[in-house]
């Protein structure tokens, strides 16, 4: 039976986790996998199927708050949904293969090499986007409804923008539905990413979106993980509520625009979660 | 057309609030059951702990469902078309894959 202890502290854990990622996009899995599987000895399994939903939660609990202010594009988002989700399901099962052959030393080491490759689009997007970019549409622009408009409140105006190259996003997309569905994590990073860079959409839109998706994909590897008993309740039950509570208190941060101390805090916590989740990997600590 | 958008999305923030905060509630009802009702059969956390998973699962998917839904009355075949696939793939890893595991 597991001790009130116990549960305080995957509570706290929870909260930081849902803090970190509702400021920076990346981080509640990113700090739930290693910390419950490193830092608490949970089965490594567990605390993939626990970073897994708890995404889902940070993934509802902002896109409550985005959809609403209609910055994210439902259309783009669904129709990338396409890829991630199938991503998904190839990620859960290789996954399924890795712990049974006992592998997991390469979800640690994938992991940590995630993260580190991670830190520096993360920090480029808190910093935010400085200068507006050129519309610029090509065929799959026309085809897949890739134009949009959203009010910037900041800037007080409204901002149209269109998006191209749908099969590059799309692509990209698998490779973080894998992502998402092999490590437990959300890929907004990889998201942001294929949205910004790969479709030329605007930031703000391309965060948002992610947001919105993020739960898509990874209940789509959650219903997976939950077949295959990876998703302990007493121990996710905890974790989520914390992260929703970190989320909604990280929503409060998010309207001022301390980005150079979130920046540092966040890449040296980083950082140390990256190495430590690859020397686990390598067998050493 | 623009009012119907407008409501649309409004609609699925408040879904995502409700579900998220049901959820919350069921978990943290679960969490109180399971460790006051120790022995206890009436008091079965475990059984409000599952539901309150599948609430928060629940909301990813309500969000697609209410998107098939919105795409529909905005008459846009295409996204109705791509939101419904996105939902089967959904319903094939909740249904589909469990099966052929467990064969």
């Amino acid at each position: 039976m597991i001790q009130p202890l116990l549960l305080g502290v995957l509570l706290i854990i929870g909260v930081i986790a849902g803090f970190i990622g509702s400021l920076t996009g990346l981080g509640g899995a990113a700090v739930i996998m290693p910390v419950l599987s490193i830092g608490l000895g949970f089965p490594v399994e567990y605390a993939v199927g626990a970073a897994l939903v708890s995404t889902i939660a940070t993934s509802s609990g902002a896109a409550s708050a985005y959809v609403k202010d209609k910055i994210t594009n439902i259309r783009i988002g669904m129709s990338l949904e396409i890829g991630t989700t199938l991503g998904a399901i190839i990620g859960a099962l290789l996954a399924a293969v890795v712990y049974s052959h006992n592998l997991s030393f390469l979800i640690f080491i994938l992991f940590g090499v995630f993260l580190l490759i991670s830190i520096y689009p993360t920090l480029r997007r808190i910093k935010g986007e400085s200068k507006s970019k050129r519309i610029i549409v090509d065929k799959s622009t026309k085809i897949f409804q890739l134009k949009g408009s959203y009010y910037d409140v900041a800037a007080k105006r409204r901002f149209s923008y269109a998006g191209t190259r749908w099969w590059l996003g799309e692509s990209i997309m698998f490779v973080a539905g894998i992502l998402s569905g092999l490590l437990g994590i959300g890929s907004g990073v990889l998201k942001v990413l294929a949205m910004d860079s790969g479709m030329r959409l605007p930031v703000k839109v391309s965060t948002a979106t992610s947001n919105f998706m993020i739960g898509v994909t990874a209940v789509t590897g959650s219903a997976i993980y939950w077949a295959l008993g990876y998703i302990q309740p007493l121990l996710v039950a905890p974790i989520i509520i914390g992260v929703l509570i970190g989320a909604y208190l990280g929503s409060f941060i998010m309207e001022e625009e301390s980005s150079y101390k979130i920046g540092i805090i966040f890449t040296v916590f980083i950082l140390i979660i990256a190495i430590e989740t690859m020397l686990r990997g390598f067998g050493i600590a | 057309m623009r009012k119907t958008r407008i409501d649309a999305e409004t609609k699925i923030s408040f879904a995502l609030i409700v579900g998220v905060l049901t959820s919350a509630a069921l978990l943290a009802f679960g969490i109180a059951f399971s460790y006051l009702g120790r022995g206890n059969i009436a008091l079965d956390g475990s059984y409000l702990l599952v539901l309150g998973i599948f609430t928060l699962f629940a909301t990813p998917i309500i969000r697609v469902l209410m998107s098939i839904f919105m795409f529909y009355f905005e008459k846009n075949r295409l996204y109705t078309l791509i939101t419904l696939i996105v939902f089967i793939d959904i319903i094939f890893a909740l249904f589909v894959v469990p099966l052929l595991l467990h064969l």
